[in-house]
């Protein structure tokens, strides 16, 4: 009788030990609504302006090295 | 019933062995000296093969700095994977972040179990670990925070201070001025350890350059200049006289005449074959009609022109991070202009082109160019108007470190100019913010305490 107590005992503590020693959480916290990446900035329309610039670097580059 | 009662407790303890064995198979918990050294050799070894992008830096890094910046023209050419401009390099930059923290993780674990110790190979170890670590975060503070503005670095955003290993700890964000004094302190700490193994890469000037280069950041002038001085003085090494210069500049793996430290110094790297393609992609893109005029009516006179680009101004100079005494020089050249001690400033300027350009005729203040409309730094680190003198320190610098890595951050350190380039019909502006990458994202998702840079709030 009193050795099966001991089994008993025994065999609880150990059950619970190891339920209680489940409990470590593996995964990395995380928040629902987060994202790894950030939105990059859009391009725009270059100005006529803006264009003849970009003509007239690529222009030179062709004179200078032709 | 006792038999059984004794099978089950022998295997409930025999379970718990293997549940306490936390070491890693096949592995080594390093206890002596010459095991803490080889976590410092491993850092070295990716130095030495050209791997780290977090120390003295590598190709890709030079790619994505020179990508970045005004240098080379991406208006005639955007080239072969070059960056066209900062802002795609945004999300690349917040995992480069995430990926600088394992080396201070491994100098933190390095640092905690030698200091104390005496034996020669446990302080050269310890040294280059404390410089290592300094180093790491000199380069941080400089791609992740925004640059110094005097008077405003007590609340300006610096980064995390990590100074022992804690795997649940999770700081925030200290501020720039303690940031810097912590990477100045572990220079110093590296510095009186009095480094002199060249087995452990970073001996006593090297480590005094990179606390030059954190204090010059930092403006300065006076720690800075003094330090420069010391390492003109005292190092042994010597401006490369023009002769000597493409031997120096464009040696493939040795570093030569004036470089101080540089990447890359043998093949040890799994990653070589990339490398000898990297190469090529910076020179897909042409340098810029701007920088090709900072060479004067006969730019063939200058040996810094002949070594660094063909006849199409494509880059043929070789690629690797380095620190060098010119660069030195420079900063003592800028550091005594701000403090009004022009002669000095303008004797340096002289040294560095003597060194440089055929029958140069020496600058004097009166034969200074005047400060050009066209140039995209406008004001100097202080807010303060170009004067000729800067303009020409600064016109040299552009020159000497040209595909080096530098540009980029003489930008940032200088008034964050925006500007524009057109890539596939598309505009884009480098805008101030973009100056300042951000920090890891699932850093500041995770943690409440930990914030951004401005520009990047979701």
């Amino acid at each position: 009788m009193k050795s099966r107590k001991i089994f008993h005992t025994f065999a609880v503590t150990a059950l619970v030990a190891g339920i209680c020693s489940c409990s470590y959480e593996e995964q990395p916290p995380k928040t629902t609504d987060s994202d790894s990446d950030y939105v990059l900035p859009a391009g725009e329309i270059p100005s006529a302006e803006e264009t003849e610039i970009v003509n007239a670097a690529r222009m030179e580059y062709e004179d200078a090295t032709n | 019933m006792r038999k059984i009662l004794y099978i089950f407790a022998a295997c409930v303890l025999t379970a718990c062995t293997n549940f306490l064995n936390v070491q890693p198979q096949g592995y080594v918990i390093p206890t002596t000296d010459e095991e803490f050294a080889s976590v410092i050799e491993t850092i070295l070894r990716d130095i030495e093969g050209g791997e780290d992008e977090f120390i003295i830096g590598n190709m890709e890094k030079i790619i994505r700095l020179e990508g970045c910046a005004d240098n080379l023209d991406a208006n005639v050419k955007t080239g072969n994977n070059v960056p066209s401009y900062a802002g795609e390099e945004i999300n690349s930059m917040q995992h480069k972040y995430r990926n600088a923290w394992p080396t201070v993780k491994d100098c933190n674990i390095v640092i905690e179990n030698l200091e104390g110790r005496t034996g020669k190979t446990a302080r050269g170890a310890l040294s280059a670990a404390y410089a290592i670590k300094g180093a790491v975060y000199y380069n941080l503070i400089r791609d992740y925070c925004e640059p110094w503005d005097a008077g405003k670095e007590s609340t300006q955003l610096g980064l995390p201070i990590v100074d022992r290993f804690d795997i649940e700890e999770m700081p925030a964000r200290a501020s720039l001025l303690e940031t810097c004094q912590y990477a100045i302190s572990l220079f110093d700490k590296a510095l009186a350890l009095d480094p002199q193994d060249k087995h452990f890469l970073f001996t006593e000037w090297v480590i005094k350059a990179f606390k030059a280069k954190m204090l010059f950041w930092m403006e300065d002038w006076d720690a800075c200049e003094i330090l420069c001085d010391d390492i003109m003085q005292n190092s042994g090494f010597r401006i490369t006289p023009r002769a000597e210069y493409d031997a120096m500049i464009n040696s493939e793996k040795a570093a030569k005449g004036e470089v101080i430290i540089r990447s890359h110094i043998n093949d040890s790297s799994e990653l070589d074959w990339y490398f000898s393609v990297v190469k090529k992609y910076l020179s897909s893109r042409p340098a810029s009609a701007k920088f090709v005029r900072l060479f004067g009516d006969e730019p063939s006179k200058d040996v810094r022109y002949t070594s660094s680009l063909d006849r199409k101004r494509q880059n043929i100079k070789v690629t690797e991070c380095k620190i060098r005494l010119s660069e030195i020089l420079l900063m003592s050249a800028e550091c005594a202009c701000h403090k009004n001690r022009t002669d000095k400033a303008l004797a340096l300027v002289n040294q560095l082109r003597e060194n440089r350009i055929e029958d140069v005729q020496p600058l004097t203040m009166a034969t200074l160019p005047a400060v050009r409309e066209g140039n995209l730094i406008k004001v100097d680190a202080l807010g303060n108007d170009l004067t000729p003198l800067l303009q020409a320190i600064f016109d040299e610098r552009q020159k000497e470190l040209f595909i080096e890595g530098d540009r980029w951050f003489e930008l940032k350190r200088n008034g964050r100019p925006e500007w524009w380039i057109v890539s596939n019909g598309l505009k884009y502006t480098t805008k101030e913010y973009l100056y300042t990458a951000p920090i890891y994202k699932t850093d500041v998702d995770i943690n409440p305490e930990m914030k951004q840079n401005p520009g990047y709030e979701k």
